[in-house]
C-alpha cells in the first residue's frame, strides 16, 4: 500500500479510529498495530508476510536465549545466528542475481562460459529496512543496551510498525521499543503537526518528486541523443526527485506516527543546504548513516587510529552504504566517489566544522556559506549521475557529455512551458525549506501564529497545488531497496 | 480527542464538497465509454455483427463498410478481459448477432489493462459499464489522471461545449486521418518497444481462457467469431520480438483448431496496407481502415452465409 494512494487515505482514517477506540489498553492497541501493519505490507504481496513474521521470530528468539545466556561463546553464536538469518535473506533477496551475474562476467573474462541457473527472484519490499531494524535490536541486546521484549505482538509491532516499515526511517530498539510499553496519551497538537508533517510530505512526493522524475526519466533514457545542458537539468531534476521522494516519505512516515502517539527519528534535515559533504551526510538518510556509524564504523575502529586504518573505514562504510542501496556496480560507484568527496575532510579534521544549520538565526547566507552550499550540491549532484544511471558506462558517458560544448547549448525540452512551471515550483519549495530549516519538517512552524482563517487557507493551497500540479504517479525510489 | 475529530471533519467539508461537484461535472461529459454503453443498451438488438478489441480495431475497423448491421465496441488499451465482461454483459440482449471481431495484435495475449500504462482506463469502464472492481479508485473520474486535465475537461465542455466523443455514431475512431499521421520510426520503434512483454506466460494462460469463454458462449448461441491481427508498419515489425510474434501467431492458430465457430486471419505482413494507409507504425488511418473493413466485410458475408 503506498502512502500517496487511495487505498492508505482509506486505511488510515479506519485504523487511526480504532486505536484510539482503545486509547487506554496500550496491548490492545499494540496488536491493532500489529493487524494493521500486516495489512498494509501484505497488500503488496501476501507472501511477502511470511519472510517478516519469520524475521521477527527469529530474532525474537535470538533476544530471548541471549539475555538468558552468560557463556561468551554461545551468545556471540546467537549474534551470528540472528546475523546470517537477517543477511543471508537480504543477500538471496537483493543479491543473488547480481553475484551470479558478476560471477558469469569474471569468468567469461577469462575465457571461461559458464551457465547457472538465474532466479525470478522478486524482491520483498522494503527487505533492508527491516533487516537492519532488527539487527540492530539482536546487537543491541548483545551490547547489553537493551532488554530483550518477552512480549512477542510487541516484538512483532516493533518490526513491522506500518509507518516505517517500507522505506524507515530505520528506527533502534532503544528508541521505538520502549515507546510500545508506554499508556499512549491523545494529544491534539502532536496529531495536528503529524497532519502537517503528511501534507508537506505528500507536496514533497507528488509535486515535486513525480514531477522532476517525468524529466529525469526521459532525460536518462535519451541520455546518448540528449545536450550537455539537457543532461545538467536532467541530473537536477533526479537530485530533487530523489530528495522530494524519500524525505516525502519519510515525512508521511514520522507524521503518521505521531498520529498514532509514536516518535521515529529525523531522516532528513534539508540537506542540499549542507556547506560540505560530511554535513551532508549527517542530513541526508540520518537513519541509515547512524545505522552504519554505530554498528561498523565505530565498532571497526572508525575516525581513530592510523591515516590507513581511518581511509579504510570510510571507504568500507560507503560503499557498502552504495550496495546496500541495491546490486548494481552504478550503487557501489556512488558510495565510492562520496568516500572521496569525504576522505579529506576527515583527514584534515574539517569533518565536523559546520554542525549547526546554515546561517542560524539569520535570513539569509553569507556569500562564503552560499558558494559553499552550491559547491557541495554540485557534488551531490555528480554522485548523483551513478545512482540514477543504468550502469557505469552510461554515467561516464553522462559526465563527459555534461562537460563537452553541449553544455552550452539551449536544453532540449525548453520549448515546453510545463518545465518552467516545474522550475518555478522547486523554487517556491527551495524557498519554503530555507525558511524552515530551523524546525524538523519546513512547515512545522509556519503559519502557526496567524489567524485560523490564513492557516487554514495556507493548508488549502497545499492541497490544491498537490492536486493541481500532481505528477504522474512514480512509485517511491526507496522501496526498491 | 472529540475536537480533533470534529475540526478534522470541518476541514474537509470543503473539500469534499468541491470534490464531488468536479466528479459529478466530469461524468457528466459525453464520452466514447459512456455513448457506447448507451448505444449497446438501446440497440444490443438489433447488432448482427460486433467489433471487439483495442485501438487496432478502434481505428481500424469501421462498421460503416461492413454489410450488416454493425457496431464497433472497441475502445483504446481494451483488452481481451474486458472484451469478454462486455460480451457477457449484453450477450442475452444480442438477439441477431452473427459473428464477432476481435482484433489480436501482438501483445494482445500478452497484457491486460490492469497492468499496463493504460490501467486509468478501467474507470471508464466502472464508471459507464458497470465492470465491477475491488479498487475504489475505479469508481471515480477524479482519483484518475492529473487535475489540471480534468478542470480542462469540464471548462471545454460547459464553456466550449466540447465533449469528449471521438467516434462515429457506429463507433468507429474519428481521429486517425492521414494529413495528422505521426512518424512512422518513432513511433514503430517506441510502440513495439511497449508491447513486447516480459513474463509472458501467466497472461498467455488467461488471455487464452478467456478467448476459450467467449467462443464457447458464442458457440452456444450460434454466434461465429473472427480473430484477426492487424496490419502493422514495417518500422513497427522490425522491432519486435520474433518469439513473442511467433506464440501469438501459433497459439491463434491452435485455438482456431478448437473451435468449429472460430477463424483466425492475419494482415501484420500484408502487402496490401501501404504507408499511406497508417497513422503511425502500429494503426492505420481512415483510409487504411476502409481497406481493412472492406477486406473483413467480404469475409463477414463469407462466414455467415457458411461459404
Amino acid at each position: 500500500m503506498y502512502f500517496n494512494s487511495i487505498d492508505f487515505a482509506i486505511f488510515l482514517p479506519i485504523v487511526f479510529s480504532i486505536y484510539w477506540f482503545f486509547k487506554s489498553q496500550y496491548k490492545i492497541q499494540n496488536l491493532i498495530i500489529v493487524i494493521a501493519s500486516y495489512v498494509f505490507y501484505g497488500w503488496w504481496d501476501w507472501r511477502f508476510l511470511l519472510l517478516i513474521i519469520f524475521s521477527s521470530l527469529v530474532d525474537y528468539l535470538v533476544g530471548l536465549f541471549l539475555i538468558k545466556e552468560e557463556n561468551r561463546v554461545k551468545r556471540k553464536l546467537l549474534l551470528w545466528i540472528s546475523i546470517i538469518v537477517n543477511l543471508g535473506l537480504l543477500i538471496f533477496f537483493k543479491y543473488y542475481n547480481f553475484f551470479l551475474e558478476s560471477f558469469i562476467s569474471a569468468f567469461a573474462f577469462f575465457g571461461n562460459e559458464i551457465n547457472p541457473t538465474s532466479l525470478n527472484i522478486i524482491l520483498p519490499v522494503g527487505i533492508s529496512f527491516y533487516t537492519f531494524q532488527t539487527l540492530s535490536y539482536t546487537i543491541d541486546i548483545y551490547k547489553s543496551k537493551i532488554e530483550p521484549t518477552k512480549d512477542f505482538i510487541v516484538f512483532s509491532a516493533f518490526v513491522s510498525f506500518f509507518p516505517q516499515l517500507v522505506a524507515g526511517p530505520i528506527e533502534r530498539a532503544t528508541n521505538l521499543l520502549p515507546q510500545f510499553y508506554k499508556r499512549r496519551i491523545f494529544n491534539y497538537n502532536k496529531a495536528v503537526d503529524g497532519l502537517r508533517q503528511i501534507l508537506w510530505g505528500l507536496f514533497k512526493k507528488i509535486v515535486i518528486a513525480d514531477n522532476c522524475a517525468e524529466y529525469a526519466d526521459w532525460i536518462f533514457s535519451n541520455s546518448t541523443s540528449a545536450s550537455g545542458s539537457t543532461l545538467v537539468f536532467g541530473v537536477i531534476f533526479f537530485t530533487f526527485q530523489i530528495y522530494g521522494d524519500f524525505s516525502g516519505y519519510s515525512d508521511i512516515a514520522i507524521g503518521t506516527s505521531r498520529l498514532f502517539g509514536f516518535n521515529l527519528m529525523r531522516n532528513f534535515a534539508f540537506p542540499y543546504f549542507s556547506r560540505d559533504i560530511a554535513e551532508f551526510w549527517r542530513r541526508w538518510h540520518i537513519s541509515l548513516s547512524t545505522w552504519f556509524r554505530d554498528y561498523m564504523y565505530i565498532p571497526m575502529g572508525g575516525g581513530k587510529g592510523g591515516v590507513v586504518s581511518r581511509v579504510r573505514n570510510t571507504f568500507i562504510i560507503f560503499i557498502v552504504s552504495g550496495f546496500w542501496h541495491g546490486a548494481n556496480w552504478t550503487f557501489i560507484a556512488w558510495g565510492l566517489l562520496n568516500a572521496i568527496y569525504f576522505l579529506p575532510l576527515l583527514l584534515l579534521n574539517k569533518n565536523r566544522r559546520n554542525m549547526e544549520v546554515v546561517a542560524l538565526n539569520k535570513l539569509f547566507p553569507t556569500f562564503n556559506e552560499v558558494l559553499k552550499i552550491l559547491f557541495t550540491f554540485g557534488l551531490t549532484v555528480l554522485a548523483w549521475v551513478f545512482f540514477r544511471a543504468e550502469n557505469i558506462t552510461q554515467a561516464i558517458e553522462i559526465i563527459f557529455t555534461i562537460f563537452s560544448k553541449s553544455l552550452f547549448s539551449v536544453p532540449h525540452f525548453f520549448n515546453s512551458g510545463n518545465v518552467f512551471t516545474l522550475i518555478s515550483l522547486i523554487i517556491i519549495f527551495l524557498i519554503i525549506e530555507w525558511l524552515g530549516r530551523n524546525s524538523e519538517f519546513a512547515i512545522a512552524n509556519l503559519g502557526l501564529k496567524w489567524n485560523k482563517v490564513f492557516r487554514w487557507l495556507f493548508y488549502y493551497s497545499i492541497i490544491f497545488v498537490i492536486f493541481y500540479f500532481s505528477g504522474e504517479k512514480q512509485e517511491f525510489i526507496y522501496f526498491q531497496f | 480527542m472529540k475536537i480533533f475529530f470534529y475540526k478534522i471533519v470541518i476541514f474537509f467539508i470543503p473539500i469534499a464538497i468541491i470534490f464531488s461537484i468536479i466528479e459529478y461535472k466530469l461524468r457528466i461529459i459525453p464520452n466514447n465509454y459512456s455513448y457506447k454503453s448507451s448505444y449497446l443498451d438501446r440497440n444490443a438488438e438489433k447488432i448482427e455483427v460486433l467489433i471487439l478489441g483495442n485501438s487496432h480495431s478502434f481505428y481500424g475497423l469501421n462498421p460503416s463498410y461492413i454489410e450488416y448491421s454493425c457496431f464497433n465496441a472497441a475502445n483504446v488499451s481494451q483488452t481481451i478481459n474486458i472484451d469478454y465482461f462486455i460480451l457477457k454483459k449484453y450477450l442475452t440482449k444480442f438477439k441477431s448477432l452473427k459473428l464477432v471481431i476481435i482484433p489480436i495484435s501482438y501483445s494482445s495475449l500478452f497484457s491486460f489493462i490492469e497492468e499496463g500504462k493504460g490501467q486509468w482506463r478501467i474507470k471508464n469502464y466502472c464508471i459507464y459499464y458497470n465492470y465491477p472492481s475491488y479498487d475504489v479508485k475505479n469508481h471515480f473520474e477524479i482519483l484518475n489522471g492529473k487535475m489540471n486535465y480534468h478542470i480542462n475537461r469540464i471548462t471545454n465542455y460547459h464553456f466550449q461545449n466540447k465533449g469528449d466523443i471521438n467516434c462515429s455514431k457506429l463507433g468507429f475512431g474519428l481521429d486517425y486521418k492521414f494529413k495528422h499521421k505521426l512518424n512512422f520510426e518513432v513511433t514503430g520503434k517506441e510502440a513495439a518497444i511497449r508491447h513486447t512483454k516480459e513474463n509472458i506466460n501467466n497472461t498467455l494462460i488467461r488471455s487464452k481462457q478467456l478467448l476459450r469463454r467467449i467462443f464457447d458462449d458464442c458457440s452456444l448461441r450460434g454466434i461465429k467469431v473472427v480473430l484477426f491481427t492487424p496490419p502493422a508498419h514495417r518500422d513497427y515489425r522490425k522491432w519486435i520480438d520474433e518469439e513473442q510474434f511467433k506464440l501469438m501467431d501459433y497459439e491463434c492458430k491452435s485455438l482456431v483448431k478448437e473451435s468449429s465457430n472460430v477463424y483466425y486471419y492475419s494482415y501484420f505482413e500484408s502487402d496490401k496496407f501501404e504507408d499511406i494507409d497508417f497513422f503511425d507504425a502500429d494503426h492505420l488511418n481512415h483510409r487504411g481502415a476502409r481497406k481493412l473493413s472492406v477486406i473483413l466485410n467480404k469475409l463477414v458475408i463469407k462466414k455467415i452465409n457458411n461459404e
